[in-house]
């Protein structure tokens, strides 16, 4: 029973933590969150799950957990389907799509830790980020 | 930041227009979409991006490098390159409204004592400072260590080790938007090293501003 309990704790955290917080608006900015459109300010916090557009004229600058940054311009539409960099846990998971307009990709520290756990997706497909490749010999 | 040897941080600018009619009435004819990746100058040299559809990818690895898509049915083409001028034109809005880029301290303890070596009680000092330039900031505490002894036992010194920072920080008059510990252990080391290996420039706590 305490298993289940701690399981659905840890499924609620994974499902609802924050992931990012806005830190730069113009314009008007809104995120579809169960079925509900709020409007974006300069600190609200995302989510796993989060549909973000931005209107006519506007822009959006998101900081992700991890420092990867994400800007958004005008009449765009991106998802947040997962944002997770868990490095004690190692566990890393960054899924993101745009569906229209124009995004400008910063990687934080997933860039290093875990490059290849990146997809963003975009209509004709996936980008990958390719990994830092090292050889180690301790004698 | 010359200690983030590392990092790899890539940019990549997406951008697509969506051109075609819609037809009016059903069946809907297929709307050609444009898709257009470029790859950005993030001053690292590790900096790559694999762009893949269905039936192929294209590896963008020049600063510059750019890819038009308008079928996830065919492979992109190969990557030709964007001047400057064009980048700015068609991304310039979009890069403006970038947030800073994060920073990173890194602040090492004296032997068997929690407390700084008076170097990193400057860079502490140099912290602050920089906290209270930046826009409102989110800061992690982030604990690392060597790889010598368990993974765990190395987690829970090093978030010890955060924790005491973070007391530092909180006693600080700056506002911030978030502070949290973060324990990293033996991931994210900044000098790699194979397993059981004492290097004590990995022993330390970033202040990572963001």
């Amino acid at each position: 029973m305490n298993r289940i309990v701690k399981l659905m704790i840890l499924l609620g955290t994974m499902l609802f933590a924050n992931v990012g917080v806005v830190k730069t608006v113009e314009g008007k900015a809104e995120v579809k969150r169960a079925k509900k459109l709020i409007v974006l300010k300069e600190g609200s916090e995302l989510e796993n799950g989060d549909i973000i557009f931005t209107k006519e004229k506007s822009s959006l600058g998101i900081m992700f957990d991890d420092g990867t940054r994400i800007s958004l311009g005008a009449k765009a539409i991106f998802v947040i389907n997962h944002f997770v960099v868990k490095p004690s846990e190692k566990k890393y998971d960054v899924d993101l799509k745009l569906k229209k307009g124009k995004a400008v990709f910063s990687s934080g520290k997933i860039g290093k830790l875990s490059p290849e756990s990146v997809k963003f997706r975009i209509p004709t497909g996936v980008i990958g980020i390719r990994g830092t490749k090292f050889a180690v010999e301790a004698k | 930041m010359g200690f983030r040897l590392l990092e790899l941080i890539l940019v990549i600018i997406v951008a697509q227009t969506i051109y075609g009619l819609k037809p009016k009435v059903a069946p809907p004819l297929e709307v050609k979409k444009k898709t257009t990746v470029v790859l950005l100058n993030n001053g690292k040299t590790q900096n790559s991006v694999m762009v893949s559809t269905q039936k192929g990818s294209a590896n963008l690895d020049k600063i510059g490098a750019y890819v038009d898509m308008k079928d996830k049915k065919k492979a992109p083409p190969p990557p030709k390159i964007m001047p400057e001028a064009e980048i700015k034109k068609r991304f310039g809005k979009v890069l403006a409204a970038a947030p800073q880029k994060p920073v990173s301290f890194l602040l090492y303890f004296k032997p068997h004592e929690m407390a700084l070596t008076t170097a990193s009680q400057t860079t502490f000092n140099r912290a602050i400072e920089t906290i209270k330039t930046r826009s409102l900031s989110m800061v992690d505490v982030i604990g690392h260590t060597d790889t010598v002894g368990s993974s765990k036992l190395n987690i829970d010194v090093s978030l010890k080790r955060a924790k005491y920072i973070k007391n530092m920080l909180s006693s600080q008059d700056v506002k911030l938007l978030a502070l949290n510990t973060k324990g990293f252990g033996e991931e994210d080391l900044l000098v790699k090293t194979a397993d059981n290996v004492s290097e004590p420039l990995n022993r330390n706590v970033e202040i990572y501003i963001k």
